[in-house]
Order: C-alpha cells, then sequence, then structure tokens
C-alpha cells in the first residue's frame, strides 16, 4: 500500500472509533436510561440538556450517521478512486469540525459542563477535518 | 469487483456487530450489581432522616441525591409516585449527597430543603427544588431564589434564611454526606433498598416491580 492509501485507512480508523463513540450515546439515549451525576464526570448534565436533541433526533445518532458518511465516502474512494466522494469527504469534515465547535462551546459556555464522549467525538473529528485539508490537499483548481 | 463487494460486506458486518456489542455493554451496566464499600453496612434509618410512609414499613427505600443532580430530578416524580402507590408499605428515605465538586448550588439547595425541613415543610421544599431545578442550577444567586420557595410555602421566611446558613442545617447535610461516603456512594441518586444498592431502574414500571419484589421476599 502507498501512503496516500494508509493515511485514508488510517482516517477510516479515526471514523469508526467516532462511529463507536457517537453509537454509544446514541443506543444510552434510545435506551431511555439516565446517567446518574458523579464527581468526575459532567455526562449527565450534557445529555439530559436541552441541547442533547435537534428537532427531536439525538445529537449522537446524527454524529454516529456522519462518522458512518465518512466511512463510506473513503472506502467508496479506495475501491473506485472516484475523485467526488474525497471531495464530499472533504466538505463533511467541515460540517463535523464546525458542529464540533458549536457543541464545545455549548459545554463551556453554555451547559457548563464537560462529557468525555463529546469531547472524543471533537477530536475524532478535528483529526479528519485536518487529515482531508492537510494530508489530502486538493489542488487549488479542484477545490470548488 | 467481488474484492469490493467483500470489503463492503466485512464493513457492514463490523458496524453491525459493534452497535450490537454497544448495546449489550449499555444493558449490561443497566442490569449488573453495583460494588458497594465492603462490609460498610447503611446507616439506619433515624428520627434525624426526612421519611415518607410508615417507619415500620417491610421495605426501606434510602436515597442519596443531590438537588442539583438532573438525574435525580427525573427520577424523583418516579419516587414520589412510589410513595403514593405503596402507600404505608414501602419507607422512602431521602439523604443529601450534594455533588459540590460539579454543582455549584448542591449544598446551598440541600440546606434550602433542611431549613423547610425545619418549619415542617421538607417535602414540599423537596418537590419544589426539583421540580424547578432548571431556573436555579446555575443561578449565583439561587438562595434568593429558594428565599421565593420558602414565602411560596408560607414559611417564615426570615427565620428560613438564618436556618439556611446555620450550623445545625449545615451539620444535617455533611453528616448524610458523610453517611454515603461511608457505604461507597460514588454518584446520585444511589438507591438502597433493604440496605442493598439497587442498579438505577430504567422507567417508573422497573422500579415497582423491584418494590413489589421486595415485599414478597
Amino acid at each position: 500500500m502507498n501512503k496516500p492509501t494508509v493515511m485514508l485507512w488510517v482516517m477510516v480508523a479515526i471514523a469508526f472509533i467516532g462511529f463507536l463513540d457517537a453509537s454509544y450515546l446514541a443506543v444510552e439515549h434510545f435506551l431511555g436510561l439516565v446517567p446518574p451525576c458523579t464527581i468526575v464526570a459532567g455526562c449527565d448534565t450534557v445529555t439530559t440538556s436541552g441541547y442533547a436533541a435537534i428537532l427531536g433526533i439525538p445529537v449522537a445518532l446524527l454524529g454516529s450517521l456522519y462518522y458512518l458518511a465518512i466511512i463510506c465516502c473513503l472506502v467508496g474512494y479506495l475501491q473506485t478512486s472516484r475523485e467526488e466522494l474525497l471531495k464530499i469527504f472533504r466538505y463533511l469534515t467541515i460540517g463535523g469540525l464546525l458542529a464540533s465547535a458549536y457543541f464545545v462551546a455549548l459545554q463551556l459556555f453554555v451547559i457548563h459542563a464537560i462529557c468525555l464522549y463529546c469531547m472524543v467525538s471533537a477530536t475524532t473529528s478535528t483529526l479528519l477535518f485536518l487529515g482531508a485539508w492537510i494530508m489530502f490537499r486538493p489542488a487549488k483548481s479542484a477545490i470548488l | 469487483m467481488k474484492k469490493g463487494l467483500g470489503i463492503w460486506l466485512a464493513i457492514g458486518i463490523i458496524i453491525l456487530l459493534s452497535v450490537l456489542a454497544i448495546s449489550a455493554i449499555v444493558r449490561g451496566r443497566a442490569t449488573a450489581p453495583s460494588p458497594v464499600a465492603a462490609g460498610a453496612r447503611l446507616d439506619a434509618v433515624s428520627t434525624t432522616d426526612h421519611l415518607l410512609g410508615s417507619a415500620s414499613a417491610q421495605v426501606t427505600l434510602v436515597e442519596y441525591g443531590d438537588f442539583q443532580c438532573p438525574a435525580c430530578a427525573v427520577f424523583d416524580p418516579m419516587v414520589r409516585q412510589l410513595a403514593t402507590e405503596f402507600g404505608d408499605k414501602l419507607a422512602i428515605v431521602y439523604r443529601n449527597f450534594p455533588l459540590r465538586q460539579i454543582h455549584p448550588n448542591a449544598d446551598s439547595s440541600a440546606q434550602a430543603a433542611e431549613a423547610a425541613a425545619l418549619q415542617g415543610k421538607y417535602w414540599e421544599m423537596h418537590a419544589l427544588l426539583y421540580d424547578r431545578q432548571k431556573s436555579w442550577e446555575r443561578d449565583l444567586r439561587a438562595k434568593q431564589i429558594f428565599a421565593g420557595y420558602a414565602t411560596e410555602l408560607g414559611l417564615d421566611q426570615v427565620k428560613f434564611i438564618v436556618d439556611l446558613e446555620s450550623g445545625a442545617v449545615k451539620g444535617k447535610v455533611e453528616g448524610d454526606l458523610q453517611s454515603g461516603n461511608k457505604v461507597g456512594v460514588t454518584y446520585t441518586p444511589s438507591f438502597f433498598v433493604n440496605g442493598t444498592l439497587i442498579q438505577n431502574p430504567t422507567n417508573y414500571e422497573g422500579f415497582r416491580l423491584l418494590i413489589q419484589t421486595a415485599l414478597t421476599q
């Protein structure tokens, strides 16, 4: 495998970690579990806050679908070498980064509690963004 | 083409298995018994405890709670429903376990409930604090809000404010906290049925069944 291919599989692995993380919170949401309050984590406050769902859809589920879409784009690109899939991946990571920034800001400045699982997702989406736009920097003419 | 299909199939299976494994882990966590400090025994129900139901009931449910904890606020209506449904067959005891490291108003809200208790309105203040948690949880002037609740409940507001800051009330909250620490409470709400820590039920029906089972034992 050449270097770009290895890096693409690394991106798939990062997206998979993000998928596991978001799916954990989504499953917890759908099973109706109320995370208890503990001294060491603020997940209770964050995941029971009004910001945990958008139009009734849990944010964690949107996160799972986001990471699944990333995995599909990357594996699809690895299979077919279709440039548009890589382009979709790049633009998806912008959405992921902006969503993560919004949710981290909410935790820090509005909810005043940090949920470890949300921070893991923020890390994976940031890494995916960096990977997409630094390592696989498109040629200037190919950006738009 | 076949190789491509194989990779998609493998990814599909991995994703499916991952979701199933996560579900199993989350469900397992919901039903597995929790460790309690070895050898430590829950303090017996005393006259200083706040009790709903009959002290001589066959089943005793002790809750360690924090008025600023969102999970406790979710469970509180269930606990009140248990009290209504089981009446004198169930003794419900509430002890303070303020998570002051993460909840800035945990102590003052517990003190507010204890101050109301000195004027005979503990459970009324208890319910009000949980029902309106969102309106005071992050407010720097929470004590003023609690004083407003005291007036609403028909309490002597001046006495309430003095009691809220009194050593006796602070001592009661601290005593509850220490009794929870002694038995290894680390989260809220923590429920003990007849002295045994239970895993928090996921809904009212689960809670009801737990009490029903304890009644038949």
